[in-house]
């Protein structure tokens, strides 16, 4: 075929003009030549951007490109990437950073004010148990998991879930992995079934999901002092926030030990 | 036109800074909200796509130089734009298959957003070389206008006259792309 008439064909073949007999020619056509196989996928790559109706499927899981990019969001540096945005989607939902920030601006301007505005503005502005939790917990400092074969998918798809705010298909992801193996289960995942629980409004259950992690062997086991401490500033348990806070201030090695120091002023 | 703000918004993007990143949402979101909720869309919709469309486009610049001749702002209103009609052919073809599907982020491939929009970048590029003829041309072809009409309206003098155009401008359209360096990194 001469140049014009194989363009020809690809359009006919793009449109569906071709009859059955036609197809199969020319899709056995295609079979082994890669030339036109790409030529193909060109005027149908031209076609979905010309036309609103047309998909381009032609984008293949092997190219250099694809590979690379993948690579990138898959990796850790993507994942913060994607847990920042998250996070500041949900702020941005919940009208959190503006209110937040109206607060503060108010409280520059009101400190350096007469000592009487100061005094009524500080009781005034103080800190809510709710700003604190939204200004502290930071979704992108949730622990990563390394795990063997099958069970690292269940982990994978558990975070994901959690991150997009499924929480029952996350806790369920979660539930099945510690089935498999209870004994080898990473205790580390208590972090997120406690959050779980927490953006469930089960109090009760979200600190006990974290009192496995804290009666844990586990290195990392007091952290979960702190995440019962913002699930107490979520709950606006005062009290029992600082009780947490008391705990991780007790040894300067402990994790967000200078947040606890933080927030113990802001209470 | 690409201001110092835009490149602000371009800087703050790839370096995470939360506060540029709402920024963008507090002036850009709005826009994009409107457009999704008049092509059928909701509230939570315009927001799954603002939040992929920014993502995308933060992956590019950590891998990449990204070229904005537009404003940022209508750079990301196409963005958006673009993966809202990807989405509504997806759900266009599960209707079709009579299943009822969520789309689901492990299903949603980003890599595969970035190429369709890395490739439409380049396509849009190289239409505005084609003559304002073949361009007129062949948008009127793909919004389906009948070739009777093409032929009154562009003066030709039959049907396979103005089948020959269509052709012709597309073919050009073709050769420009494949002999964009770009075009080895984006094909197949």
């Amino acid at each position: 075929m001469i140049e014009g008439e194989i363009h020809e064909q690809i359009e006919r073949f793009l449109s569906g003009a071709m009859s059955d007999v036609e197809m199969k020619q020319f899709q056995k056509e295609m079979i082994g030549n890669s030339a036109l196989q790409e030529e193909v996928a060109l005027y149908q790559s031209i076609n979905f951007h010309l036309n609103e109706d047309v998909e381009d499927d032609t984008i293949s899981d092997n190219s250099e490109y694809n590979r690379k990019l993948k690579e990138y969001i898959g990796s850790e540096q993507g994942e913060k990437i994607q847990a920042i945005l998250l996070e500041e989607k949900y702020k941005y939902h919940n009208g959190l950073s503006q209110n937040k920030s109206s607060k503060r601006i108010f409280y520059y301007v009101a400190s350096t004010a007469a000592a009487v505005v100061f005094v009524i503005s500080f009781f005034f502005l103080k800190y809510s148990e709710k700003d604190l939790y939204a200004d502290y917990y930071k979704i992108e400092e949730l622990p990563s998991f390394t795990s063997r074969s099958g069970k690292s998918s269940l982990l994978t798809s558990a975070k994901s879930n959690f991150r997009n705010k499924q929480f029952d298909k996350s806790l369920s992801d979660f539930n099945e992995y510690i089935e498999k193996d209870a004994e080898g289960v990473d205790p580390l995942i208590y972090i997120y079934t406690g959050l779980i629980y927490s953006e469930k409004n089960e109090l009760e259950k979200a600190i006990e999901q974290l009192t496995l992690l804290e009666n844990s062997d586990n290195i990392d086991n007091t952290r979960a002092f702190w995440y019962k401490v913002l699930v107490y500033l979520k709950f606006d348990k005062k009290v029992e926030a600082k009780e947490m806070l008391s705990f991780i201030l007790k040894d300067p090695n402990n994790y967000k030990y200078k947040e606890a120091k933080e927030i113990l002023e802001k209470l | 036109m690409f201001e110092k703000k835009d490149s602000n918004y371009l800087e703050g993007l790839r370096n995470g800074d939360r506060k540029t990143i709402q920024i963008i949402y507090t002036n850009i979101f709005p826009k994009v909200r409107d457009f999704v909720f008049k092509n059928k869309g909701k509230h939570q919709d315009a927001e799954e796509i603002f939040h992929n469309a920014l993502f995308q486009l933060t992956i590019r610049l950590k891998i990449d130089e990204v070229e904005i001749k537009s404003s940022f702002e209508a750079y990301v209103f196409t963005m958006c734009r673009n993966l809202w009609r990807k989405e509504l052919n997806y759900r266009k073809k599960w209707v079709r298959k009579e299943e009822v599907k969520t789309l689901t982020r492990e299903e949603y491939d980003h890599s595969e957003a970035i190429i369709l929009q890395e490739r439409w970048e380049l396509f849009d590029e190289k239409i505005r070389l084609l003559s304002p003829n073949c361009q007129a041309l062949l948008r009127a072809y793909f919004e389906k206008i009948s070739y009777n009409a093409i032929v009154k309206q562009f003066k030709y003098a039959s049907e396979n006259v103005a089948f020959q155009r269509v052709f012709k401008c597309k073919k050009q359209l073709a050769d420009l792309i494949k002999k964009d360096d770009n075009y080895k990194k984006l094909k197949g």
